[in-house]
């Protein structure tokens, strides 16, 4: 079974969304988006189209669709999702829908119930595709996507982990009750029990009136005994809705704690990010002041280097003069002293030429001194630059480390804050008297059980006890001796029929062990043995037969890998949806994790009729593990940002959502840095 | 693929006698489309001689 095409409606976020895969019909396809953007209210989406589960009314009805709907206008929230059912084509498709009416602005109401359809084609007739379509979409539904299993397909990677901890015993004996058609079963045994009560009347007819007796009686014991079957049988329904019940109810109280946890971690969170921000702008603040004084100094650097070059070329050419003192030879001008041996005449020619040298040359020197002490302040500037321009640089990566840490925080509060406001805190405080009530009903029924088998196996010897003294009864009689073999052959088959669950859940169990082993195997390093317990507990065990703890990644594999099993085991074949796979593993378990992923997925998906989507943000599909994953050639879609209305809707494209490659690994990835 | 193939593995696959494992696998296809009483009658009388033979 494949998906073809999923399309939804004002669910959320998603106010129109189609991811039409029916031109490549990958077996992987990839739905990723950053946080908010989606990817769980898309599970969500799917999860309403077959399961009926609503996600909460703030997470449902489109405040897009909401907001941009007249007063008593209505908005349809639909999901429509073909799968394609087999190898010949068949195509069924699962259309959900609930009409809300706009009352004012925030404000709806929800028109009837949610309505579904089933329709099918290219499908074989008579197959019992088509036909369970035509009789009842429920129907049909509860066939291909038994609810009971609904953990098993539509997983989320934060609780993989702890996915043998629910109770997984109950969800596959239910399934399994379900698959093996128990109910068709208990209607054949009671058939057969009326043609064996029928024969036995005509046997104490033929017979004569000893055996006739010992057949009221006989019929009595069974009529008794058949009450106690119905009653044993309707008390471990309502247990088990009863569990099914209390498990809600007891998820409720995770939350709580999920919220306590979450509380404390959000303050940690806000203080993370107000640290963030101040360090922010402290940095930004001294890059600009240092970028202002050395900026200038910057523009004046070139000019700088010529002005070095001048002085250098200066010296080489000793064109700087020598120290001068020109008053010394002014004052032996005004005594009329000749400094060379020949006698000047004041203010004579000769005189005066060597008044307007030494006036030419003092300008000269003058410049050169300039010059000089201009060149040492030069190199003083220079120094200053090259340690200014430091500072610059440390303060930019104070910057760029800053806001990295501050959008991790800020992620993670956006997280903490949607699950947050999922829970209801009224439903919240009325769980656990909800739970007390449940439990003691719980002890009831297991006691009213215990009591009905203990009745049942004392009236089952008065039964077994009558039936022998009537078969010897009508010994010797022809024709009572053929209806006798025939009503007992009858009372066989159907003891075999009310036990065929019982068989069914152990071959599942010895089957789902061996599958399990053989797609374990491909992930999990070293040798290992598993074994399936009777109440479908995993039990792995290293060479020496010590049982070994696992990994978080090898927990998450464990639970890839058993509901492949299961899957193949019960010949179920629904695509295998995940949102985050990669729960909260850090950075080197999720490229471990990826790929032992990818290992697991070539070898469910060679030669092999499988489908998986996975929905990632950022910190999950990055050109790391890409890298890993591109092996296996997916579609990859996307969940953006609408840019006219960011908050209130998503929109889906394909590849690499544009938006990812402004930020780190993406950005090297989209400048071609990360190949 | 006949829908019914994983509930006729199960049947294979269990402990039952073949004559109890061959009419189970009859009423089932009675089962699927409402048979009558005397359709049950017939795989009854059809088996529980054989079913008597082999013990």
């Amino acid at each position: 079974m494949r998906i073809e095409r999923i399309r939804v409606e004002n669910f959320g976020v998603l106010h129109n969304i189609d991811l039409d895969l029916a031109a490549s019909n990958p077996n992987i396809v990839f739905v990723n988006g950053f946080n908010g953007r989606g990817k769980t209210t898309f599970l969500d989406s799917i999860k309403w189209a077959f399961y009926a589960e609503e996600p909460r009314q703030s997470k449902f009805l489109s405040n897009y669709a909401l907001k941009n709907t007249p007063d008593q206008g209505t908005i349809v929230v639909r999901v429509v999702v073909s799968l394609i059912m087999d190898s010949n084509g068949a195509i069924a498709t699962v259309e959900r829908e609930q009409t809300f009416q706009r009352i004012q602005d925030g404000v709806s109401r929800r028109v009837g119930a949610s309505v579904l359809t089933v329709q099918t084609r290219n499908a074989t007739a008579g197959s019992l595709t088509e036909t369970l379509s035509e009789i009842d979409a429920e129907k049909w539904l509860n066939h291909y996507f038994a609810k009971k299993l609904m953990n098993f397909f539509l997983f989320n990677g934060e609780s993989m982990a702890k996915f043998f901890d629910s109770k997984v015993k109950d969800n596959i004996e239910g399934a399994v009750r379900q698959i093996a058609r128990v109910d068709r079963f208990e209607d054949m045994a009671n058939g057969l029990d009326t043609i064996a009560q029928a024969h036995n009347k005509k046997i104490a007819r033929l017979v004569g009136a000893r055996t006739e007796r010992i057949a009221l009686d006989l019929e009595d014991a069974r009529s008794v005994l058949r009450k106690l079957h119905d009653s044993a049988v309707s008390d471990s329904k309502t247990l088990s809705e009863l569990r099914e019940q209390r498990e809600k109810k007891s998820a409720i109280l995770e939350g709580k704690e999920g919220i306590e946890a979450s509380v404390v971690e959000l303050k940690e969170v806000e203080k993370s990010i107000g640290v963030f921000q101040e360090n922010l702008a402290g940095a930004q603040e001294l890059f600009q002041n240092e970028i202002m004084s050395y900026g200038v100094l910057g523009i004046l650097a070139p000019a700088m280097n010529e002005l070095f070059v001048q002085i250098e070329n200066a010296k080489k050419e000793d064109r700087l003069p020598p120290p001068w003192d020109p008053e010394r030879i002014r004052a032996l001008l005004a005594n009329e002293t000749c400094i060379c041996g020949a006698h000047l005449t004041p203010n004579g020619e000769a005189a005066s030429q060597l008044t307007k040298l030494i006036e030419r040359y003092q300008v000269s020197s003058t410049v050169g001194k300039q010059l000089s002490e201009l060149g040492s302040k030069a190199n003083e500037v220079k120094s200053a630059l090259t340690g200014g321009w430091k500072i610059v640089n440390l303060h930019n990566s104070s910057i760029v480390e800053n806001q990295r840490q501050l959008n991790i925080s800020v992620n993670r509060r956006t997280e903490l804050l949607d699950s947050i406001s999922d829970i209801d805190l009224t439903e919240v405080g009325s769980a656990a008297s909800e739970i007390k009530r449940l439990d003691r009903e719980i002890e009831r029924l297991v006691g009213s059980i215990s009591a009905t088998e203990v009745k049942g196996r004392l009236v089952q010897g008065q039964v077994d006890q009558l039936q022998r003294d009537f078969d010897k009864a009508s010994e010797g009689n022809k024709a009572a001796e053929k209806l006798r073999i025939e009503a007992k052959f009858a009372r066989e088959v159907a003891a075999a029929a009310r036990s065929i669950h019982v068989e069914a859940i152990k071959r599942v169990r010895e089957r789902i062990q061996d599958s399990f082993n053989a797609k374990f195997g491909t992930v999990k390093e070293g040798s290992f043995q598993s074994e399936i317990t009777d109440d479908f507990e995993i039990v792995i065990k290293n060479e020496y037969g010590q049982v070994t703890e696992l990994s978080e990644g090898e927990k998450m594999m464990q639970a890839y890998a058993f509901s492949m099993a299961l899957r193949e085991v019960i010949n179920l074949s629904f695509p295998l949806i995940v949102d985050t796979p990669f729960g909260r593993l850090d950075g080197k378990n999720r490229q471990d994790l990826a790929r032992k992923i990818v290992t697991f997925l070539k070898a469910q998906t060679a030669g092999r009729e499988f489908q998986a989507m996975f929905m990632m943000h950022d910190l999950e599909y990055t050109p790391y593990t890409k890298r890993y994953f591109s092996e296996l050639q997916p579609f990859e879609a996307f969940l953006g940002s609408d840019p006219e209305n960011p908050t209130v809707r998503s929109r889906m494209g394909f590849g690499i959502d544009p938006d990812w490659t402004q930020v780190e690994a993406w950005k090297d990835w989209s400048e071609g840095k990360i190949k | 693929m006949d829908e019914l193939e994983i509930v006729r593995e199960f049947i294979a696959s269990s402990n039952f006698s073949e004559s109890v494992k061959k009419a189970l696998n009859e009423f089932l296809a009675l089962e699927f489309k409402s048979g009558t009483q005397s359709e049950y009658l017939a795989v009854i009388q059809k088996y529980a001689k054989a079913e008597s033979d082999e013990n």
